[in-house]
C-alpha cells in the first residue's frame, strides 16, 4: 500500500518526471511509486500524450534519405527480433487470418515513403501448455496477451467487420475459450455508452462483455461457449441483457 | 508465399533477400490502428514497420534533432528507436497511450540521455551561454522556428511565462528541473511544480483546441 506522504511527494514530480526532468535518484522513486498506484500513473500517461503533443508541434521534416535503409540494416539478419537480455527471443505468435505465413527472410531498402520490402523467416510454432498459460498470465498488456494466444496451436481468430466493409478489430481466442480484442478502427463512444461484446450460440446472442467506449485492447472469457459468431453493439454504460441497437461490426471465428 | 513471390529476389551484402512488398498487406496496414501495427511487428512483417516508419519517422527524428542539436546524432537515434520497436514491441501497451506518444516519449528519453551524456555536455553548455546572453524574445523565436503547429504555439504562448520557461528548458533542451532551477534562479521545489501545473495546463487547452487525445 502507498504511503500518503510519498504519494504527495511522488505526485510533485510527476510532470518532471514525465519530460526526463529528474535526475536518477528521484526517477526510481517514482518509478517504484507507480508500480503500485493507479491515479499517478494515469496522470504519467496524461503528461506523456501532451510531451508528445510539443513535440509533434515542431516543424517536421522528411527523415533524412538513407535513415530507413539504415534501420534495415541494424534489424536481426534472420528477419526476427534480437535476443532478448535473458538470451531468449521474443514468442511468435502465428499469422493473421488471411495472410499467408512468412516463410523467408527478406529485407530492403527503400524511400522513405515507401513501403518496406522484407519478408520474414517462417518459424514453426511449438506449441505447449507453457505458452497457453503464459498467455492467460500475461494480462498486464494485453497487446503481448494477444500475441502469445496467436501462438497457442488451436487458436481461433476472427475480424470484427462492419456492414460496410471496415474491420474495426481483431479477435483471437485460445483454446481454453480465453479471447483478445485489439481494436483498430473502433469509433469513440460519449459518455455514457458502451461496446458490449457478444457471442451468438444457437441463433441467440449471449453477452461476453463491456469494453467501455473507447476500448484499445480488452482480454474476454468465452469459456466453453460453443460459439462461432461474435457481434459488437453499442449500449448504454452498464450493458444490456440482449442487444437493443443494431450490430456496429461482426465476425466468424 | 510461394517459391514464385521469391522471384527476383537478389542478395544483399548483409545477407538480406530482397522481394517487392506484398500488396494486399501493405493495404491493410495503411488502414490499421496502432495495435494492429505493433502486433504485426512482433510477428515480424517488415511491412508493418514500415508503416510505423511512414506515419512517425518526421516526428521522431524532428524531436531528436530539436533536443540533441544534431543530424548526425539525430539519425543514430531514430534508428535505435525503430529498430528497438521491431525488438521489443511489447514494450508498447496501447491502453496507456497511442504508439505516436510511446515512440515520442522514447524519443525525448534517449535524446535527453544523450545530452546530458559527457560529449553532449561542452556542446549543451555553449547553446546554453548563447541563449542566456540573449534576451527572452530570442528563445521564442527559437521555439517558434520549430513550433509550426498553431494549437501548439498558441498553447504555449498563452502559459504564464515562468511555466512555459521551465517547461521549454526541461522539454527542448533537456535539463532536470533542479539545472532548470539553477538557471532560472529559482527554488527548486517552485519549478518542479510549474513543469506540472504547465504541463497540466497545456493539456486543458490543447484539448479544448482538439490537439490532445488519442
Amino acid at each position: 500500500m502507498t504511503i500518503p506522504s510519498e504519494h504527495r511527494e511522488v505526485e510533485e514530480l510527476l510532470g518532471a518526471y514525465a519530460i526526463h526532468a529528474l535526475g536518477d535518484g528521484e526517477r526510481v522513486v517514482v518509478e517504484r511509486h507507480l508500480e503500485t498506484c493507479s491515479t499517478c500513473r494515469r496522470e504519467v500517461d496524461a503528461h506523456f500524450e501532451i510531451a508528445a503533443a510539443l513535440a509533434l508541434g515542431q516543424a517536421v521534416d522528411a527523415p533524412p534519405p538513407g535513415l530507413w535503409d539504415r534501420i534495415v540494416v541494424a534489424l536481426p539478419p534472420d528477419g526476427t527480433a534480437a535476443p532478448r537480455a535473458d538470451g531468449t527471443r521474443p514468442t511468435v505468435p502465428g499469422p493473421l487470418r488471411g495472410w499467408r505465413s512468412p516463410r523467408r527472410v527478406a529485407a530492403v531498402g527503400v524511400a522513405a515513403a515507401a513501403v518496406a520490402t522484407i519478408c520474414v523467416l517462417a518459424v514453426s510454432l511449438a506449441g505447449t501448455d507453457q505458452q497457453l498459460s503464459q498467455a492467460r498470465q500475461d494480462l498486464r498488456s494485453p497487446v503481448a496477451a494477444f500475441r502469445h494466444a496467436l501462438a497457442v496451436p488451436g487458436h481461433r481468430t476472427a475480424m470484427l467487420r462492419t456492414s460496410t466493409g471496415t474491420d474495426v478489430a481483431e479477435i483471437v481466442v485460445d483454446p481454453g475459450g480465453r479471447g483478445y480484442l485489439l481494436a483498430s478502427r473502433m469509433p469513440v463512444l460519449a459518455q455514457g455508452r458502451t461496446f458490449q461484446l457478444w457471442a451468438v450460440v444457437h441463433g441467440r446472442p449471449i453477452s461476453i462483455g463491456l469494453f467501455g467506449n473507447h476500448p484499445a485492447a480488452i482480454a474476454f472469457d468465452l469459456g466453453s461457449a460453443s460459439a462461432t459468431t461474435l457481434a459488437v453493439t453499442v449500449e448504454p454504460a452498464g450493458g444490456t441483457q440482449t442487444p437493443t441497437s443494431p450490430l456496429l461490426a461482426s465476425g466468424t471465428l | 508465399m510461394t517459391e514464385s513471390d521469391d522471384t527476383g529476389a537478389q542478395e544483399l551484402g548483409h545477407g538480406h533477400l530482397l522481394r517487392p512488398a506484398n500488396p494486399e498487406r501493405v493495404r491493410f496496414l495503411a488502414g490499421a490502428g496502432d495495435a494492429q501495427l505493433v502486433v504485426a511487428i512482433g510477428r515480424y512483417l517488415p511491412e508493418a514497420l514500415a508503416e510505423v516508419y511512414r506515419r512517425h519517422a518526421g516526428a521522431v527524428y524532428g524531436l531528436a534533432c530539436r533536443v540533441v542539436g544534431n543530424r548526425s546524432d539525430a539519425e543514430d537515434l531514430s534508428q535505435e528507436i525503430f529498430v528497438r520497436l521491431w525488438n521489443q514491441p511489447d514494450r508498447f501497451d496501447p491502453a496507456r497511450g497511442s504508439l505516436r506518444t510511446f515512440l515520442l516519449t522514447e524519443t525525448h528519453s534517449r535524446s535527453v540521455e544523450l545530452v546530458r551524456s559527457r560529449a553532449a555536455r561542452v556542446q549543451r553548455e555553449e547553446r546554453d551561454a548563447r541563449l542566456d546572453s540573449a534576451d527572452g524574445h530570442d528563445l521564442d523565436r527559437e521555439i517558434s522556428d520549430f513550433i509550426v503547429a498553431h494549437q501548439v504555439t498558441d498553447a504555449l504562448t498563452r502559459l504564464p511565462e515562468e511555466e512555459r520557461r521551465a517547461l521549454e528548458l526541461a522539454y527542448y533542451h533537456g535539463h532536470t528541473y533542479r539545472e532548470v532551477a539553477s538557471l532560472l534562479d529559482q527554488p527548486e521545489g517552485t519549478v518542479k511544480s510549474r513543469i506540472r501545473s504547465g504541463l497540466t495546463r497545456l493539456r486543458r487547452s490543447l484539448t479544448e483546441s482538439g490537439v490532445s487525445g488519442r
